[in-house]
């Protein structure tokens, strides 16, 4: 059964792939390689460079996930760690609800604080509006947090009790038992809590679209330059959320470009799956070992 | 400070000083009684038995002594517990530190999903620095301790998963060695054994009691005759917290005939008889 389920989710990502493929076809044709790598996305002038959006979501993407990967593994810790047992419950409930709360919700609050706060907290580097690639990271991250949380107590907690027991039973301390076992042993799970989280902030549209800026060609000067983390920019899904699509659906080249937006989407998402599942493959003992 | 007479010594009118003891000890649960007064001494260099039915409270007492009870919510532990008269339960004590002093050997043997190495490195490599060639010594050290070397010295990166429960055992008991602990606590360290795990483990007391104190918690009186210079007896009426019906040499208690709750123990033991009390 299990494998008619896994055939037909198969089949359905590969229809997708082949249809998101067929549709973007023309702008493969009329720029090949340079679709990817092009700085410039002007739909007027019939030039079609994604760059610059996948620049952003890769930079959203990488704040979001250094941001809430050691807060939401450090309070997963915390309450599977620490906590009293009756107080884990009610804390992983209403972090769990928090989970649940949709990212329209977490838009607006976006635009009501967040975007006010980077404003006038980093006004010293000369800001031009609160809606920056930054805001956009750390709203992501607040949005995965609970994700990231209650999956990874999910994962520490799969390690047995007796672990623990033992090894402070050696005199290793709390903290030391918390890294050397708990983590060690769970690591995997933290990684899939991580991979989990990631999906959502690379598909993640509203929230972003609200507060991201949505300005066109925001490349930087270098690359390892921080400044256009405190600029407007654009990420793949809020180009595609965006007005423009409409405007692209009478031109073929023009939808083409955007369908191939979507396509480079999935391509990511899918390699980030595709990584992460071979991570998991990974025998237990072996990736337990490495970390030792 | 308790000093106590040991069995198999040269001279029978020798006395060991006490290096733990225990004064009034008790533990609660809430409201219930899991313990309650427990006043018992154990001296340098003997193996202390603690007998008793399921339930009385034998391994609870044990925890006690090394302080691995804190890690039980919900318990509330009353009287004193001394390590060379120092108490374990004060803010001097370093409760880490009383632990690598006062290892601990569970039921069940719990091995960490790594290699045989890194297992019995494990606790001591935390614990102080060992320069990586020095590792493979202080593990070969620790294993021949626990007569396990000459089994696994060709596969020392295999699993330690891999091993038999009774091998698990002995190499959980090299990991507490490679601490160098000066008391060993055992907690029915060979109930999951067959029989012949069983014997390599009694022998292993036997060949460690020369240089090391132990106590241990068993339900064979047999072992217990084998391996314990002294017993204390802990008895639990249904609704009380375990006590200490009785301690002392091993074959004094065994050969008890005045205390009903001994007896049925020793009956049920050696299959004579078995009273529902």
């Amino acid at each position: 059964m299990s494998f008619f389920f896994t055939a037909l989710a198969a089949f359905f990502l590969l229809l997708m792939l082949f249809l998101f493929v067929w549709q973007s076809l023309p702008v493969w044709r009329q720029s090949g390689l340079a679709y990817v790598t092009g700085e410039s996305w002007y739909f007027r002038q019939q030039e079609f460079g994604a760059l610059a959006m996948i620049y952003g979501t890769l930079v959203v993407s990488l704040l979001a996930l250094l941001l809430a990967a050691p807060v939401g593994i450090g309070a997963a810790l915390f309450t599977a760690e620490i906590l009293p047992r009756r107080w884990r419950l009610p804390v992983k409930a209403a972090v769990e609800l928090l989970a649940g709360v949709p990212s329209v919700v977490y838009g607006l609050l976006g635009i009501l604080f967040l975007r006010n706060w980077v404003y006038d907290g980093l006004q010293y580097l000369d800001l031009l509006s609160g809606d920056t690639l930054l805001t956009a990271g750390i709203l992501l991250a607040l949005m995965i947090l609970p994700t990231v949380m209650t999956l990874s107590d999910d994962a520490l907690r799969t390690v047995p009790a007796a672990q623990g027991r033992a090894a402070r039973g050696l005199g290793l301390t709390r903290a030391e038992t918390a890294i050397w076992v708990s983590l060690a042993q769970s690591w995997r799970g933290m990684v899939s809590a991580l991979l989990l989280a990631l999906g959502r902030v690379l598909g993640e549209t509203i929230a972003v679209f609200l507060v991201v800026g949505r300005r066109d060609n925001a490349l930087p000067e270098s690359w390892l330059s921080l400044r256009p983390l405190v600029e407007a920019g654009q990420t793949l899904t809020s180009k595609l959320g965006g007005s423009e699509i409409n405007i692209a659906y009478g031109d073929p080249l023009h939808w083409a470009a955007m369908v191939g937006l979507a396509l480079l989407l999935l391509i990511v998402v899918a390699g980030i799956t595709w990584l992460g599942n071979i991570l998991m493959r990974r025998k237990e003992g072996e990736s337990y070992a490495s970390l030792h | 400070m308790i000093e106590t007479k040991s069995k198999g010594q040269s001279d029978p009118s020798e006395t060991r000083t006490c290096i733990l003891e225990t004064r009034q000890l008790k533990v609660y649960a809430g409201k219930q009684v899991l313990l309650q007064g427990i006043d018992l001494g154990i001296s340098e260099g003997e193996v202390f038995g603690l007998i008793g039915p399921s339930g009385a409270g034998k391994s609870t007492l044990l925890r006690c002594l090394n302080r691995l009870i804190d890690l039980d919510q919900g318990l509330r532990v009353e009287g004193a517990v001394l390590f060379h008269g120092q108490s374990v339960r004060g803010r001097a004590m370093d409760v880490d530190e009383l632990r690598v002093r006062v290892g601990m050997l569970f039921q069940q043997p719990v091995v960490f999903p790594l290699s045989i190495l890194k297992n019995v490195i494990f606790g001591v490599r935390h614990q102080r620095k060992i320069a990586r060639r020095d590792r493979l010594l202080v593990a070969e050290k620790a294993l021949r301790e626990a007569a396990l070397w000459q089994e696994v010295k060709d596969r020392l990166q295999t699993p330690a998963l891999k091993l038999s429960v009774g091998q698990q055992q002995r190499l959980c008991l090299a990991r507490t060695l490679a601490m160098e602990p000066e008391i060993i606590l055992m907690d029915e360290p060979t109930s999951a054994l067959d029989p012949k795990s069983t014997q390599a483990i009694d022998d292993l007391i036997m060949e460690l009691k020369k240089k090391r104190t132990i106590v241990l918690v068993t339900h064979h009186l047999n072992q217990a005759r084998r391996l314990c210079d002294r017993v204390a007896f802990i008895s639990a009426k249904s609704g009380e917290g375990g006590r200490i019906a009785c301690m002392g040499e091993t074959e004094t208690v065994m050969s008890r005939t005045d205390l009903a709750e001994l007896s049925d123990f020793v009956g049920c033991e050696q299959g004579v008889t078995c009273c529902e009390s």
